[in-house]
């Protein structure tokens, strides 16, 4: 059986659906055409997969399951869906302690995939960049009549991050000191890392202050400071929102996560030299056919065009977990980096043995003799090892590797967004006038491709900071189940977003990755909340529940401060 | 009862019995075979299914193929040319306009629009231009890139 | 998201279109903005549907006489962008650049737009604004409607049964006039939350005219009479503003609550009335 689905995890799809078929999994065959976005929702295996699979094997007739936008928002996993109550306790030269919360997790209805481990990382991520010395979370899992709640973008640490960036924030306030100064009062310091967290983490490398020092640069702070208190001057509401973020990516170590945590890559020089990767995290618009091509390209020193990245179909691509939780790169591109490292070993062979000498480096593809100079070429070496008329000792012929690799730890990105924004006190909307993303991944492979995250993951923050919700009616219906009533950001009602980068190695991997896909959506919801907070605190207002909607944001207005 | 339709896609002649329910959308991606263009909300709302219609660019989720009997109609399958990528799905390309796909075709066309009516748009004028086509990977900001970059080699 | 099955006419005249609707029971298809997607939701399941997309001449628009006439099938864009329209009512034009979007405005038409009556869209607040009649048209009868008149309640007008919109009638402005159309879009489906459509006379500092209509906040775009009087009367735009929408009862929904929407009717129309005399100058 052939299924075709629109999901982020093809084998982990192909082991379930098979065994809930009761069916062999080698009879079954999944295949992920180009996937439409993720963002978590299709890291699942939904009823319909199966039922789909069911009543095809009962009725020996190819069957399409195609849902309306509405079916897919009432079926479909959702995100979020906490009610948080922290503590901080701090010194009063805004030291911080310790942190406590009871996190309320509506859960939805019924168990999806991953639904409990979600606010688990929250409670992991907690602490945030910052050094706690005691930390107590519960976590209350509610069931209710609502659509399942489960992995989006982020999954977990943009939860932990908007309380303890909120938190810091209120803090700040009560203490009269500026959110810069607390942060860079409480971060993990430079010499401190590899740093264990009070939740159970090791971080693995950071420089924390560094993005929080280039973004304050690029806004100018002082100078928006200075701004505010004109602009409180002449009644306007204008706001400065900072968030320093940490996350948690490369998921994960195996031990961490429920079904494997490794990932997966097989290299193949085929004999005319071109290069086919397959990677078992099957990516879906994250761009790794670009990156893991350009990893490939500088390994083997072939062109990034001889390289063909394939994924995506159980029946050809080996076993792997697929592409969630920023660890496409960072676990997948390490696992093609070991592929590509063992096929190199392979190819020095035959240099060794063309070249008649021991002496040999491998420089861009080609084997030089290090003493004489003279070098063989990868093609020459490639058609040798096929053509195999004579092979090096103890060596098979084919340029063929496949590697699993296991990462010793997850890694921990890290970035400081600052939002401007200005209140209309009108109306109550928003508008953000500067938007600041310095996010630090670790090393940059393609910086295209990481911009376009950061936009991306912003674009998702901003909208469930200003609009997005799932709203029931008093019967549980959902009435926000069309695109028409579920606000999504749209060309106009983007910033334009100033992006750039500090880059701090994870020694994890090899790559010194640690992943991007998520950082925009951890870091903007809370600079946003910070922004707009900071724009009412002359109202007295000291915190607002996402989203920050029109009305909601009036109706503060009003009230003085005290809706 | 069916109808007769016929009319131009990519300037192919395509005579078919539709019924008169049939969506623009269904008749493109089922009868004529071009999966290009997408739906995505059926509400009207995404504009993952623009095309252009007589060269202007319309939601072909919110009309029927019976509407389109005797008129041009013209998809994301029609822009390349010998294997020729048009300028804009070149600037797409270059500029990383698209993450997933899903919106391109859709944005492609509506930037196609777009240029038409604004050969040198302002950063705004593109970003209006592009209200009608959602896209939930790139925050729009390499969409906007590229649509500025093809205007610049139209007007080169 | 399939219609219900329904037969199809495409006539190719006005008399045979006129002749086919004597049958009240078939339904008019226009640009099919508004129609395409109840069918779609199955909330509109007609019969027969009657497309007036192939009678030709209906979406002129012509200036005659100090009146423009705006054919039911331009559509927004020939509407935004037309230069009769944009020279002799330019807040109809401003007016039609704010509906949807592009694709949208490309396809839907004026007369499917105020012949559908959503309580939320654009164009009957600057249509009552600029006191615009309707001409409507059936197999035996002709006459013209006032927009104040023509916008009975949400989603129902004055038209009859066989009647169509043949076109919209729409005073020019005059010179010493300025108009301006204000509106709060919904972030999600673009539609007015709420809208003003404002339009003034002056005579040197003084506000001879004033035409206040809102769009969004009730069950359908009403004329502000109170406000329009106070300020014909010296008062304050601030003033006149702050009574918009005081005898109407506004709509609430899980964007905006009836208070929110009225209050967001007084601020637009005070944007919309601050521009319009800017303009008027």
């Amino acid at each position: 059986m052939t299924m075709f689905s629109s999901t982020q995890i093809p084998h982990l799809m192909r082991t379930m659906v098979a065994g809930i078929l009761g069916m062999p999994e080698n009879h079954l065959r999944v295949i992920t055409p180009e996937v439409g976005g993720g963002f978590g929702s299709k890291l699942n295996v939904y009823a319909e997969e199966a039922l789909m699979c069911f009543i095809a094997k009962r009725i020996g007739k190819p069957v399409k399951w195609i849902e309306s936008r509405r079916e897919n928002f009432q079926c479909t996993i959702h995100g979020r869906g906490h009610v948080d109550y922290y503590e901080l306790a701090a010194k009063r030269d805004g030291t911080m302690l310790g942190l406590k919360l009871k996190l309320i997790q509506d859960i939805g209805a019924y168990h999806q995939l991953l639904t409990p481990a979600i606010p688990t990382l929250s409670v992991l991520m907690m602490p945030g960049l910052y050094k706690f010395k005691s930390i107590s979370a519960d976590i209350i899992g509610a069931f209710t009549n609502c659509v399942p709640t489960d992995a989006y973008r982020g999954a977990g640490r943009p939860e932990a991050t908007h309380g303890i960036e909120r938190m810091v924030d209120i803090l700040a306030a009560e203490l009269k000191m500026d959110p810069v100064e607390i942060r860079l009062k409480n971060f993990v310091g430079n010499d401190e890392f590899p740093y264990a967290t009070t939740t159970g983490l090791m971080y693995d490398s950071g420089n924390y202050a560094a993005p929080l020092h280039k973004a304050l640069a690029a806004v100018d702070y002082t100078a928006r400071r200075a701004e505010q208190v004109q602009a409180r001057e002449a009644g306007k509401l204008m706001g400065i929102g900072i968030s320093t973020y940490g996350e948690i990516c490369a998921m994960g170590p195996s031990a961490a996560l429920p079904a494997g945590g490794w990932e997966s890559a097989t290299v193949k020089i085929e004999p005319s030299g071109q290069v086919t990767v397959m990677t078992g995290a099957s990516p879906h618009g994250q761009g790794e056919e670009t990156t893991f091509a350009q990893i490939t390209a500088d390994e083997l020193g072939v062109g990034i065009n001889d390289v063909m990245v394939v994924h995506g179909d159980t029946s050809v691509v080996q076993y792997g977990i697929g592409t969630f939780g920023s660890r496409g790169t960072a676990v997948g591109g390490a696992a093609l980096f070991y592929a590509l490292q063992e096929l190199k070993a392979k190819i020095r062979k035959f240099g060794v043995m063309l070249l008649g000498s021991e002496n040999v480096s491998l420089v861009g593809g080609s084997c030089v003799d290090q003493s004489t100079g003279k070098s063989v070429s990868f093609a020459e070496m490639v058609v040798a090892a096929h053509h195999a008329k004579t092979l090096p000792p103890n060596t098979q012929p084919g340029l063929v590797a496949t590697y699993f690799w296991e990462p010793p730890n997850f890694t921990f990105p890290f970035g400081a967004h600052i939002v401007v924004t200005e209140v209309d006190r009108d109306t109550g909307g928003i508008a953000i006038r500067r938007y600041i993303a310095v996010d630090d991944c670790g090393k940059v492979i393609n910086p295209l491709l990481v911009s376009g995250q950061v936009h991306g993951g912003v674009a998702q923050g901003l909208g469930q900071a200003l609009w997005e919700e799932a709203v029931y009616d008093d019967n549980a219906q959902l009435v926000t189940g069309e695109l028409t009533d579920y606000a999504l950001p749209r060309a106009h009602f983007m910033p334009f977003i100033e992006s750039s980068h500090t880059e701090t190695p994870s020694p994890v991997n090899p790559l010194g990755v640690k992943g991007v896909g998520e950082a925009g959506t951890i870091g903007c919801s809370p600079a946003v909340v910070n922004s707009v907070v900071d724009a009412l605190s002359t109202l007295g207002v000291r915190h607002i529940d996402m989203p920050l909607t029109p009305e909601k944001i009036w109706k503060l207005i009003q009230a003085g401060g005290h809706a | 009862m069916k109808r007769t339709i016929s009319l131009t896609i990519n300037g192919k002649p395509y005579t078919d019995e539709v019924e008169p329910r049939l969506l623009l959308i269904h008749y493109l991606r089922e009868v004529a075979g071009l999966t290009g263009p997408h739906i995505g909300c059926e509400t009207s709302i995404c504009g993952a299914c623009t095309v252009m219609l007589d060269g202007r660019a319309v939601k072909s989720c919110t009309m029927f193929a019976v509407q389109a009997d005797g008129r041009q109609v013209l998809t994301i399958e029609g822009l390349a040319s010998n294997g020729t990528l048009d300028p804009i799905q070149e600037a797409f390309w270059n500029e990383h306009g698209l993450q997933c796909g899903f919106c391109t075709p859709g944005m492609i066309l509506s930037t196609r629009q777009l240029l038409e009516d604004h050969p040198n748009p302002t950063d705004q004028e593109i970003r209006h231009g592009l209200s009608g086509n959602l896209c939930r990977c790139t925050g729009y900001q390499h969409i906007v890139n590229a649509v500025r970059a093809a205007a610049g080699k139209a007007g080169a | 998201m399939i219609p219900q099955t329904f037969d199809y006419s495409a006539p190719q005249t006005l008399q045979e279109a006129l002749a086919l609707l004597e049958n009240g029971e078939r339904k008019i298809l226009a640009g099919g903005m508004s129609l395409i997607p109840l069918m779609k939701l199955r909330l509109a399941q007609p019969a027969e549907v009657v497309d007036l997309g192939r009678v030709p001449g209906l979406n002129t628009i012509t200036e005659s006489d100090g009146i423009v006439h705006i054919g039911a099938m331009a559509t927004h864009h020939a509407v935004e962008t037309s230069p009769i329209i944009r020279a002799h009512c330019p807040l109809l034009a401003e007016t039609a650049g704010q509906i949807g979007d592009v694709q949208v405005r490309n396809m839907g038409t004026m007369g499917g737009s105020i012949a559908h009556a959503d309580p939320a869209a654009d164009y009957p607040a600057a249509l009552v604004a600029l006191e615009a009649r309707i001409h409507l048209v059936s197999a035996h009868s002709d006459r013209t409607v006032g927009a104040a008149d023509f916008f009975q309640d949400a989603f129902v007008t004055s038209i009859e049964p066989g009647e169509i919109v043949l076109d919209i009638e729409v005073p020019v402005e005059e010179s010493n006039e300025g108009s301006r159309y204000e509106k709060f879009p919904h972030p999600a489906s673009g539609f007015a939350v709420v809208g003003v459509a404002a339009r003034v006379r002056k005579s040197g500092d003084r506000i001879t005219m004033a035409r206040i209509a809102v769009t969004g906040m009730g069950t359908h775009a009403f004329r502000d009479h109170a406000a329009e009087q106070l300020l014909e009367n010296g008062a304050s735009i601030a003033e006149a503003a702050a009574v918009v929408g005081a005898s109407e009862q506004p709509n609430a929904d899980l964007f905006a609550s009836a208070d929110y929407r009225r209050h967001l009717a007084r601020i637009h129309a005070a944007r919309a009335l601050a521009a319009a005399v800017s303009r008027a100058s």
